[in-house]
């Protein structure tokens, strides 16, 4: 019997995929948000559908249709009110909500925390990337520096040597600088590579490889549906991973020369941060699966753990794959997905069950 | 004076299984390496029962050995060695030891072929590990129709040798629903049973081993019960028994909740153990529904009374106290414990007598936060920093909208938030 293809409802790109909401109404948990041919947004709902497919609703229409929880209503607004339609906006908006408190107190110690290493993050990719101009004139000089450059004492004293050999590498200081300044924001997310502190999308696409890992190590041993379920989540990540190298790769490359980036900057610049919103497109959705898995330590809670996560797992979108290499692969996988989304049975209950969206705001406290 | 050393070896032994809890995770698999060989005596049994759950995450290197994939379809019915768990409900892990030596001595060509194979196996081959289980299964099934277990009681013989038979079909059961306990019995789960039981209806007493090793995998036995006499099948007595002891044990261990969880847990405890009390009445017949019956009322007045004095009369105070002023941390997760603890109660308070008290605590934690959130909204004097205020009084007014929302519902909770940003529109900023 020929297998039915579903290719067609493979988004094409990832606009297309639309960007992960994190949601405490748990029939929203990961959806996504896009636009529509009109330009205006609207939700991605997978769990609705016992299929591949998934429900796509106005964003408007969403407070009218589905119960939400008043954590969503602050969320639904915010996301709509910045016009969030990637990964980074769409973080933004959430944590600025999860600040709110309507989610719980944990879950603001949480995004304060998340907020604040995000700042810590800019400063310490601004500071990496002006030593890495300095080293490429005075390697000496710039050892020493390295070994402060957490501190900020040492920071500024990084900065102040720039300004200093500024004359020596032929540079306008001020508007090197500036440019220097633009690109760390561009790319502390990703982080460089030779950094001493991992960037966040880089740490999850480690975070990816370990789970792949170790859920890879779980289903070894197993036979069960669970383990089919498992294999198949790691041949997704794997797939996903594979891609993320690449684009790492790019990423550091590009990177590994600021000066010549600052140069160049009219092409260069628009490169990274191609490379760098890719990544972000890649691993968005990945996190709070991976932390379903880690939170799930008992056998009962692994095999449930891998029951919730299969139906949420962000698949490739079609032109994002190398079509003389993946594409047949990457359109397998999806097709593979559709034997164990089961039926949400509880979500016509309309009021949202406390005990799910307790679980949604645990994992919230985890989140980078 | 032997005997006093014999016991006093006895309780070091048993003081050893707690000391190793404690023990690094190294150390902890060195005892437990040393302890395997002999793991089948009675005070090393119970200090790996109470090891098993950290050897379960640390998997220790064990031998392989063939009675892994023999115990594998009964390794449910094992009894958890607990002063709780009611004597009768399940096989003990001492019979593996006589039963493996009794297909050893039954079966001895096919034992040794099976070995053979089994060491030349890796672990990480699970489709051929279930080939060469499927075969020792059926070679202690002969073995057990040969001649029962000696010394073992012939009960546990027989139910062996039942659960042998249907062993295939039980773990089939189990790589398709793997979760255990298995929380839902719906209707997947319904129409593989079906299957199953009638596939396996030529086949001697195979159902009724199928039956109980399928049972002792759920958190509610009764429900398979239930479903049964609906179906108009047999439930075998061995059933029955099993599946209200498993209900004692739920009893049992409510009385543990009673004292050691918090109020949050509490509430959820009761409404499992009412849903599990509903389906035995539902479940049983006769003399076993009159004990049922018997057990559930004392159950009720002991879960009413649990939960009346450490949810229902206490809840609407903690809240209001771990409310006040600009609330820490862990006043808040204090407060939202209650609230979660009291919208658990509401489901089950009816079945117990307390749906008017629990409504009527709920009403007051809902006056409270109302109240709270009015005297915040109130004019008040400006420190001076209009948008510090402004955030302040906001943070505060979430907070109480948050409790009503765990306490009554999102609907609740919406209402009062919607009307919450009106007048916080209103506020300076």
């Amino acid at each position: 019997m020929a297998t039915r293809s579903f290719d067609h409802l493979l988004p094409s790109t990832f606009e297309e995929r639309g960007a992960t909401v994190p949601f405490t109404t748990p029939i929203l948990a990961d959806s996504r948000v896009r636009k529509d041919w009109r330009d205006k947004l609207e939700i991605v709902i997978g769990q609705f559908s016992g299929g591949p497919g998934a429900i796509v609703i106005p964003w408007t229409a969403v407070g009218e249709m589905i119960s939400l929880t008043t954590h969503d209503v602050l969320l639904h607004e915010e996301v709509m009110a910045r016009r969030a339609l990637d990964p980074y906006t769409v973080r933004m908006a959430a944590l600025e909500v999860a600040k709110s408190g309507l989610a719980g107190p944990d879950v603001v110690e949480a995004a304060t925390q998340c907020l604040a290493a995000d700042e810590e993050a800019k400063a310490l990719n601004q500071v990496v990337l002006i030593l890495k101009v300095i080293e490429e004139a005075e390697p000496t000089q710039a050892k020493a520096l390295m070994r402060e450059i957490t501190s900020p004492d040492g920071q500024e004293r990084i900065r102040e040597t720039l300004f200093a050999i500024a004359d020596r590498l032929q540079l306008d200081a001020k508007a090197f600088d500036n440019r220097l300044s633009e690109l760390g924001v561009a790319t502390y997310a990703v982080g460089t590579a030779w950094s001493p502190s991992e960037g966040r999308l880089r740490k999850l696409v480690s975070r990816l490889g370990e789970f792949s890992a170790s859920i890879a190590d779980w289903a070894s041993e197993r036979l069960s549906e669970a383990a089919d379920q498992a294999h198949f989540t790691v041949e997704l990540a794997n797939h996903t991973l594979k891609i993320a190298t690449e684009v790492l790769r790019k990423f550091d490359a590009l990177v590994g020369s600021p000066r010549s980036i600052v140069m160049e900057w009219d092409v260069k610049s628009g490169e990274v941060r191609g490379q760098a919103t890719r990544l972000a497109w890649l691993v968005d959705g990945w996190e709070p699966l991976i932390e379903t898995w880690t939170s799930a330590v008992a056998e009962a809670e692994q095999i449930a753990a891998l029951e919730s996560i299969v139906p949420r797992l962000p698949f490739i979108p079609a032109k994002e794959v190398d079509p003389d290499k993946d594409e047949k692969a990457n359109n397998d996988l999806f097709g593979k997905k559709r034997r164990w989304v089961r039926m949400n049975e509880d979500w016509k209950t309309g009021e949202p069950d406390s005990e799910l969206v307790h679980r949604l705001e645990m994992l919230k406290t985890r989140a980078t | 004076m032997a005997d006093d050393g014999a016991q006093d070896g006895f309780e070091s032994l048993l003081m050893l299984g707690s000391t190793l809890q404690h023990l690094p995770d190294e150390k902890f698999l060195a005892v437990i390496d040393k302890l395997a060989i002999v793991s089948q005596m009675a005070p090393v049994a119970a200090i790996f029962d109470e090891a098993r759950p950290r050897m379960r995450v640390l998997k220790p290197q064990r031998p392989r050995s063939l009675q892994r994939p023999l115990c594998r379809p009964f390794e449910d019915l094992f009894a958890v060695r607990s002063p709780i768990a009611a004597s009768d409900s399940l096989l003990d892990r001492s019979v593996i030891g006589p039963l493996w030596r009794h297909v050893e001595a039954s079966e001895p060509a096919a034992v040794r072929t099976l070995q053979a194979i089994y060491k030349q196996t890796p672990a990480t081959d699970p489709q051929k590990n279930f080939e060469i289980g499927g075969q020792v299964w059926r070679v202690t099934a002969t073995a057990l129709a040969k001649a029962p277990i000696p010394e073992v009681d012939p009960e546990v013989s027989a139910l062996i040798r039942d659960i042998m038979l249907a062993a295939v079909a039980v773990e089939t059961f189990k790589r398709k629903f793997p979760l255990r306990p298995l929380a839902r019995f719906g209707d997947s789960e319904k129409a593989l049973v079906k299957e199953q039981l009638d596939a396996l209806s030529t086949v001697a007493t195979a159902g009724r081993g199928y039956l109980v090793a399928i049972a002792a995998r759920m958190a509610s036995p009764t429900e398979l019960l239930c479903w049964l006499r609906e179906a108009g099948r047999t439930v075998p007595p061995i059933l029955e028994r099993f599946a209200l002891s498993k209900v004692t044990d739920s009893i049992n261990q409510f009385d543990q909740h009673i004292v050691q969880v918090d109020p949050e847990n509490l509430a959820g405890r009761a409404q499992e153990l009412l849903a599990i009390l509903e389906t035995a009445d539902a479940a049983t017949s006769g003399a076993a529904r009159a004990t049922v019956k018997g057990q559930a009322d004392a159950v009720k007045i002991k879960v009413r009374d649990a939960l009346k004095s450490h949810v229902i009369d206490v809840a609407a105070a903690g809240i209001a106290s771990a409310m006040t002023g600009e609330a820490s941390r862990d006043s808040l997760l204090a407060a939202e414990g209650y609230a979660r603890a009291l919208a658990k109660t509401r489901k089950s308070a009816g079945k117990v007598g307390l749906g008017t008290a629990t409504d009527s605590a709920i009403q007051s934690v809902r006056r409270n936060c109302m109240g709270r959130i009015d005297d915040l909204l109130k004019p008040a004097p400006s420190s001076g920093d209009p948008a510090a205020d402004y955030a302040k009084t906001r943070t505060q007014v979430f907070q109480s909208v948050r409790i009503i929302e765990l306490v009554d519902g999102a609907s609740a909770g919406r209402d009062v938030l919607a009307d919450a940003q009106r007048r916080l529109k209103a506020l300076p900023r």
